[in-house]
């Protein structure tokens, strides 16, 4: 029996429906648990619960059957994205009343933790033991230690896949990066260097630096932004007005304009320090991509698709990308002679893609499923609550 | 080649049971990570715990522990924070109050804050005292930073 490769069908396409159900059978059993955490939905929730349900699904469903990851994962991390915004901000306003982040909840530590800001506390805390975050360790929405065991679990499976599959502001700039080829706008406007793909490390490096000399979290307090879209500190003082044009441009630069010009995540490849730092976790994953040497023809493709830079001609004749590679599957999907595919360390490369396919798929949609899946629900109780009464909460 | 093989398939058959634990476990899991490396919020951000407080009738002192945490030992300047607290109602409309932060049984300074203006006068006693540092004015609460020199 030929395999898919040798079909010339992809390494992940199952042909078979009824296969492709039976396959996804488990997380169609797995995802109603996780995603009520156990508990029945209530009235107002049953129908969001349900419309969740059936969106993760078929998603995952066409995955498998399909045998396209980044086209399908790219839907779910952008509607993701949407919603964790819609859920955030409507939450803030909720309790808050207002976007601001005040100083009274600064200094009583009560602001969400964030991921972003954790390569900027790690060193502070393994020497001081404290925690140079505003935010509350165990209590309320998004606490430090519970968004800390997130990373963990997300590192020790994913490495830098979180970028794909787990970071709640990725699907912002990916939804902006995809916008030219979904409008045909013809070819990207603008070429980012390649080199460019280091700067988020010279970032990490000096952000790391200061936040030790200052024991204060400075991405979060000058570059962050995400800022823009969560919450941010009232303009109080000069420093703060600076401070706010710095994040309201980095955004409207970095998550809009650049993305759609150059059809890349530009904040995850010229500036994330996160991104940088979880690049080494790379090498703590069970999987990478690799390049079937023998099948690849060198058109580069998968260099021009790459929405990190993390392809290039260095990595095809290594037969990997390189350390930034977020395992989107964007190359795996596109690769016109299907010669780039989800693999298992330590495995000969080449074999067995299929089955290390659908294991990635299972872990990385396990954990976007998971993660994103309370959060698209709450998201939708909200716009179901303004579309029938006028009011978000 | 083979020995890496086998062990790379379970690792990477591993990564759905972490990740089923990662977020079925999580509230578990935080709870031991703080438990095991005993972290808790920078002092520079929350102004260190309370550790004597004053009762006025109307309102409450608090005093917490000067702060001169660095990243290794002690940093030559820091703050101590002062907050006042109406314990039923609102604060008065000034606040003069000496205080004792070193608890050596001597004053170190003195504060008059004017808790509708937010004017805030300090007389200093100790010469530790340099400043007023940041000033917070939340509902029925002001809170204060008076910048130190630290004596070691």
């Amino acid at each position: 029996m030929r395999s898919n490769i040798e079909a010339g069908l992809g390494p992940g396409l199952v042909k078979s429906p009824v296969k492709a159900l039976l396959l996804a059978l488990p997380m169609m059993l797995l995802s109603p648990v996780l995603l009520s955490q156990g508990v029945l939905p209530s009235a107002s929730q049953l129908i969001p619960f349900i419309i969740t349900y059936l969106f993760l699904n078929t998603i995952f469903y066409l995955m498998i059957v399909t045998g396209k990851v980044d086209r399908y994962r790219s839907i779910l991390f952008v509607a993701y994205a949407v919603c964790f915004i819609i859920f955030f901000i409507s939450n803030l306003l909720e309790v808050r009343g207002t976007m601001v982040l005040t100083a009274e909840k600064i200094l009583k530590a009560e602001a969400p933790f964030c991921h972003m800001v954790i390569p900027m506390i790690i060193i502070p805390a393994a020497f001081t033991r404290t925690i140079i975050f505003p935010g509350s360790l165990l209590e309320g929405f998004a606490s430090i230690a519970s968004m800390f065991v997130i990373w963990i679990g997300a590192s020790l499976t994913l490495g830098r896949g979180f970028c794909s599959w787990g970071c709640f502001y990725g699907g912002l700039e990916e939804g902006f990066s995809r916008v030219p080829a979904l409008c045909r706008w013809g070819k990207p406007q603008v070429k980012l260097n390649p080199r460019w793909r280091l700067f988020p490390y010279a970032v990490l490096l000096t952000m790391v630096l200061i936040s030790l000399a200052s024991l204060s979290p400075a991405y979060c307090t000058w570059l962050c932004p995400f800022k823009a879209v969560t919450e941010f500190e009232a303009i109080t003082s000069t420093k703060i007005l600076i401070q706010t044009i710095i994040f309201g441009s980095l955004f409207i630069g970095l998550v809009i304009v650049l993305p759609l010009l150059t059809r890349k995540r530009t904040q995850c490849t010229l500036l994330c320090p996160f991104g940088a730092f979880q690049s080494f976790t790379n090498k703590i994953d069970g999987f990478n991509i690799r390049i079937d040497q023998e099948r690849c023809s060198g058109c580069g493709h998968c260099i021009q698709v790459c929405p990190v830079l993390a392809m290039d001609e260095a990595g095809l004749a290594k037969g990997t990308p390189n350390l930034s590679c977020i395992k989107c599957g964007k190359c795996v999907d596109q690769c016109p002679r299907h010669a780039i595919s989800f693999h298992i360390k330590g495995t000969a490369a080449g074999k067995k893609a299929e089955r290390a396919r659908i294991l990635f798929i299972y872990t990385g949609f396990l954990f976007l499923s998971t993660f994103s899946g309370g959060m698209i629900q709450e998201a939708l109780v909200r716009v179901f609550s303004w579309i029938t009464t006028g009011k978000l909460f | 080649m083979r020995v890496r093989g086998i062990l790379g398939t379970v690792w990477a058959l591993l990564a759905i049971p972490i990740i089923l634990a990662t977020f079925i476990g999580n509230q578990g899991l935080a709870g031991s990570l703080v438990a095991a490396t005993g972290v808790s919020i920078s002092p520079r951000i929350t102004g260190a715990e309370i550790v004597r407080a004053v009762d006025h009738g109307a309102y409450r002192t608090f005093i917490h522990r000067p702060v001169f945490d660095g990243l290794i030992g002690e940093e030559s300047s820091g703050f101590v924070q002062i907050d006042w607290k109406a314990i039923d109602g609102r604060l008065p409309g000034h606040i003069v109050e000496s205080i004792d932060y070193d608890r050596d049984g001597a004053d170190d300074f003195r504060i008059r804050i004017d808790t509708r203006t937010n004017r805030i006068q300090l007389v200093r006693v100790n010469q530790r005292v340099i400043s007023v540092g940041q000033i917070y004015r939340f509902q029925n609460e002001r809170v204060v930073r008076i910048n130190l020199q630290n004596h070691q």
